[in-house]
């Protein structure tokens, strides 16, 4: 009976893995989703709960395109500035509900990244830089006097006409759903799986026929979907506020921030990453800022210096050290019989 | 600035029968200078490679011989000159799109995706090999370790991946960089045989770079020597060793 073992199947996950798997991937999605539905029983300020959804799904969108694809987007806002103005433009311009508003937002931030997507052909600093500068040009071109009859320039938006704290609140719950099945989507996918032998090696992927631009181009535009949502739905939530508001390089900055000390690459951590840091910022960040910053200075250097893969990889090394000591984790793979 | 394909190239229907090359040439490097800055890393390199042979690729440390496959397999663009596949342009082309056309390679020092697993490796590139992954894997000598961890792999056997990655593409040409680099003699008789049946068994074309030429004569007796990014022999690889040239290049004054 050994024999018969050997060879082939091996090579394929058991049917009780499977649905391991599935089970996981199902509660990574419903747990949060579910958490943030039950949350305004716990506490009633929606307009912190939805601020706090929007940063898990920017942390999500920073996960799929820096987890995905190593670039790290410092422009990221942009994204997020572009949805808010499409859903005002939505609403004030072709009559749109709040809903459609907020798809349509999504939208407008698909288009940003199609225009962008020749960023994609450049490498670490570069595209951290050319990313910003693109987001600043959009913001500049969004408040331009000159752009007054579009999207009110410089004087603000105004989306009160179809404000609605629990239609907002029940949107973004939502949203915060449809970016963790993209994440595990992703993971799971063959794009995932092309995406992760990129960010490993762009030229051995290419050998392998991999077409590397079209698959970053993938992630870039499904991370925009979600700051595009993300913006829509804030302003929805908001109702009224100016281009710097949604426009502020600081929301590219906290996303970023959440989802390493999170830990990208992982389902939950940007989850668990934008959730506790958004609300150490509630805490003190608002009426003693100078402690905040200081406080946010000190999380980035403590994850870089120790800690890139953030607080899931904590979590990852406490479990197998776990394992190790009860003599199961950290050995060969199963089923793996020695090569050669 | 080149034609696509010119139409007045002769092809293989207009030459006499029976004069040797052309009909059967599956790659032809032609007049390929490429330059870094002002070094002259190839220098009007020629080649040609019949369908289903041999091609050994020998030249000192520097010789232009990695640029060669560089080149070939659309990683670097010559600076002059064109690379044609079944007698079509494709110097220029990306890998990916190379890799689909037939061209595929490996590396020098191999270069799996770590994180991945052997199966997964293998499901990154496009297929079009007529065997199955797991055949493939037998073929290569990874047969059973599917499920392993490519950074966990032995360095020989990470050589027998990244092979195996390149052979699921379904190639015609394969262009094999110092394989034996590093190796044991028990490995390296075992990879000469897996070379030996991808010519015999799955007809592909082999353009072999190798410093070991106990290696090498394995698997060819052609061979063509590189000097300073030019070609300097052209043959049977016992006459390159007897050529005062070479000797002269391989083991100096």
């Amino acid at each position: 009976m050994p024999n018969v073992a050997a060879g082939a199947s091996g090579q394929r996950a058991t049917s009780a893995q499977i649905w391991r798997r599935r089970a996981i991937d199902l509660a990574s999605v419903l747990v949060p989703t579910v958490l943030f539905a039950l949350a305004r029983t716990v506490d009633s300020n929606l307009l912190l709960l939805v601020s706090i959804m929007v940063y898990v799904v920017l942390a999500q969108g920073v996960n799929v395109i820096y987890g995905f694809t190593g670039y790290l987007p410092f422009g990221y806002v942009g994204f997020f500035g572009a949805g808010a103005y499409g859903a005002y433009v939505a609403v004030a311009h072709l009559g749109a509900n709040a809903v459609e508003a907020t798809a349509l937002g999504g939208v407008a931030a698909v288009l940003v990244g199609v225009v962008l997507i020749p960023l994609l052909r450049l490498r670490g600093a570069y595209f951290a830089i050319a990313s910003l500068a693109a987001a600043l040009a959009l913001s500049s071109i969004v408040s331009n006097p000159a752009v007054t009859s579009v999207t009110n320039g410089p004087y603000g938006a105004d989306l009160t006409r179809v404000f609605s704290s629990g239609g907002s609140y029940w949107t973004a719950v939502v949203i915060v759903a449809l970016a963790m099945v993209s994440v595990v989507a992703l993971r799971r996918s063959r794009l995932g799986l092309l995406l992760r032998a990129v960010r490993a090696d762009q030229v051995s992927a290419s050998c392998a026929g991999v077409n590397v631009v079209a698959a970053r181009t993938g992630a870039w535009l499904l991370s925009a979907l979600l700051a595009g949502l993300a913006g829509a739905v804030y302003a929805w939530s908001i109702s009224v506020f100016y281009p710097t508001a949604v426009f502020d390089t600081t929301i590219s900055l906290f996303a970023i921030v959440f989802a390493l000390f999170g830990g990208v690459g992982t389902v939950l951590g940007p989850v668990v990453g934008a959730v506790v840091l958004y609300y150490v910022y509630n805490a003190i960040g608002v009426n003693d800022p100078q402690y905040f910053q200081l406080i946010f200075g000190v999380v980035i250097v403590i994850i870089a210096l120790f800690l890139p893969g953030g607080l899931a990889a904590l979590a990852l090394g406490a479990r197998r050290r776990l394992g190790a000591r009860r003599g199961l984790g950290g050995a060969q793979p199963v089923g793996g019989s020695d090569v050669r | 600035m080149f034609a696509e394909q010119a139409p007045s190239a002769p092809s293989a229907e207009t030459r006499p029968p029976g004069e040797a090359g052309p009909g059967n040439e599956l790659l032809v490097v032609d007049g390929v200078t490429k330059l870094f800055g002002p070094l002259r890393a190839l220098d009007e390199v020629s080649l040609r490679v019949n369908s289903g042979e041999v091609l050994g690729l020998v030249g000192p440390n520097g010789s232009g011989k990695t640029t060669v496959i560089n080149v070939i397999s659309g990683l670097l663009e010559p600076t002059s000159g064109e690379v044609r596949l079944n007698g079509q342009r494709v110097s220029g082309l990306a890998p990916h799109r190379l890799a689909r056309k037939g061209i595929n390679r490996t590396f020098q020092i191999p270069k799996p995706f770590p994180e991945l697993t052997v199966s997964e490796n293998l499901k990154v590139a496009v297929h079009a090999s007529r065997l199955a992954d797991a055949e493939i894997l037998e073929l290569v000598g990874l047969g059973g370790g599917a499920e392993r961890l490519a950074s966990e792999l032995t360095a020989s056997d990470q050589k027998r991946l990244d092979l195996a990655r390149a052979l699921v593409t379904g190639p015609r040409l394969l262009l094999v960089d110092e394989l034996g680099a590093g190796l044991s003699k028990s490995e390296l008789d075992e990879l000469a045989v897996i070379l030996r049946r991808l010519v015999a068994e799955l007809g592909i074309t082999l353009l072999v770079v190798e410093h070991l030429l106990g290696f090498l004569e394995q698997v060819t007796d052609k061979v063509t020597v590189l000097n300073a990014g030019a070609i300097i022999f052209s043959g049977v690889l016992s006459e390159a060793l007897a050529d005062p040239t070479v000797i002269k290049v391989f083991i100096g004054e």
